[in-house]
C-alpha cells in the first residue's frame, strides 16, 4: 500500500510545514483577487480560540486569518445562494463550515470581520468558495470586539 | 472591450455557456439576465472591487495580529450554533 506524501509548504508565516493533502481544501476558483490560490490548508491558531489561518499551499506568502462568525455575531445568517451551494456539493448544514476574514488596523487596534463574502467549505467534499451575499445586509468590516447593543 | 449593441429581449453568448440578456432598457436603468453555469460566478463590479480590496488588506495580516484579536472573542463557553437563513 503506497503511503500518501504530505505536501511540503515553504510559508512565510510559519517556516517550512508539512499538510497532508487529504486535509487541504480547494477553491475552484481562488479567493475573489486571488484566482490562482486554489488549494489552502487549515490551521488551528491553538486549541481554543476558534482562530484558524487559511494557508495557500501554492503560495507560501498568502494566509489568511479566519474565525467561525457566530462566536463574535450570534445573530449573523448568511443565505447561502443556491448556485454556491451546488457548486460545493452542500447539501447539509452538518457539512458545512463558514469562516471569515478577519482584518486587523494596528494603528486603530480595530479587528474587522467581512460577513458580506464568507468562506463556505464543505468539509465532506473538501471543496470551498468564497460566497457573496448578494443583497444582504451583512457588512463586509463588521467590528470584532464591540459590546452588543 | 468588444462593444456590442443590443435592443430588449436581445442577447450575448459568451464561451458558449454564458448568456447576457437585455431584459429591459428604459430610462437610465437596463435590467440585464445573466444564464451561466452553476460555477461561474457573478457580481455587481461595485461588490466584486469592495470584497476583492478586503481580501487584499485581509491578506496581510501576520502572526503577531493574532494577540489583537484574542481578547476580541467572547468566551466560547458552549457550543456555537451555525445559522442559515434557509435550510442547506
Amino acid at each position: 500500500m503506497s503511503t500518501i506524501e504530505p505536501l511540503r509548504v515553504a510559508t512565510t508565516r510559519f517556516g517550512a510545514i508539512e499538510v497532508q493533502p487529504a486535509e487541504t481544501v480547494l477553491f475552484e476558483d481562488g479567493l475573489l483577487g486571488f484566482p490562482e490560490a486554489q488549494r489552502f490548508a487549515l490551521i488551528a491558531v491553538d486549541g481554543d480560540s476558534d482562530l484558524y489561518w487559511l494557508q495557500s499551499v501554492d503560495d507560501g506568502a498568502l494566509a489568511f486569518l479566519t474565525a467561525s462568525p457566530w462566536l463574535n455575531f450570534p445573530d449573523y445568517e448568511p443565505d447561502i445562494p443556491d448556485g454556491d451551494r451546488e457548486a460545493l456539493h452542500l447539501d447539509s448544514a452538518d457539512d458545512a463550515s463558514v469562516l471569515c476574514l478577519l482584518t486587523v488596523d494596528r494603528d486603530r487596534e480595530v479587528v474587522t470581520a467581512n460577513l458580506l463574502g464568507p468562506v463556505v467549505i464543505n468539509l465532506k467534499s473538501r471543496l470551498a468558495r468564497q460566497v457573496v451575499l448578494h443583497d444582504q445586509p451583512w457588512p463586509i468590516d463588521a467590528r470584532l470586539g464591540v459590546a452588543p447593543c | 472591450m468588444l462593444i456590442l449593441t443590443r435592443k430588449e429581449g436581445e442577447s450575448i453568448v459568451i464561451a458558449g455557456s454564458i448568456r447576457i440578456t437585455v431584459l429591459d432598457a428604459r430610462g437610465d436603468q437596463v435590467r440585464i439576465g445573466i444564464e451561466a453555469p452553476r460555477s461561474v460566478t457573478v457580481h455587481r463590479e461595485e461588490i466584486h472591487e469592495q470584497i476583492l480590496a478586503a481580501n487584499q488588506q485581509a491578506a496581510t495580516t501576520d502572526r503577531s495580529d493574532v494577540d489583537l484579536i484574542k481578547p476580541r472573542q467572547p468566551a466560547r463557553n458552549r457550543p456555537q450554533q451555525q445559522r442559515f437563513r434557509k435550510p442547506l
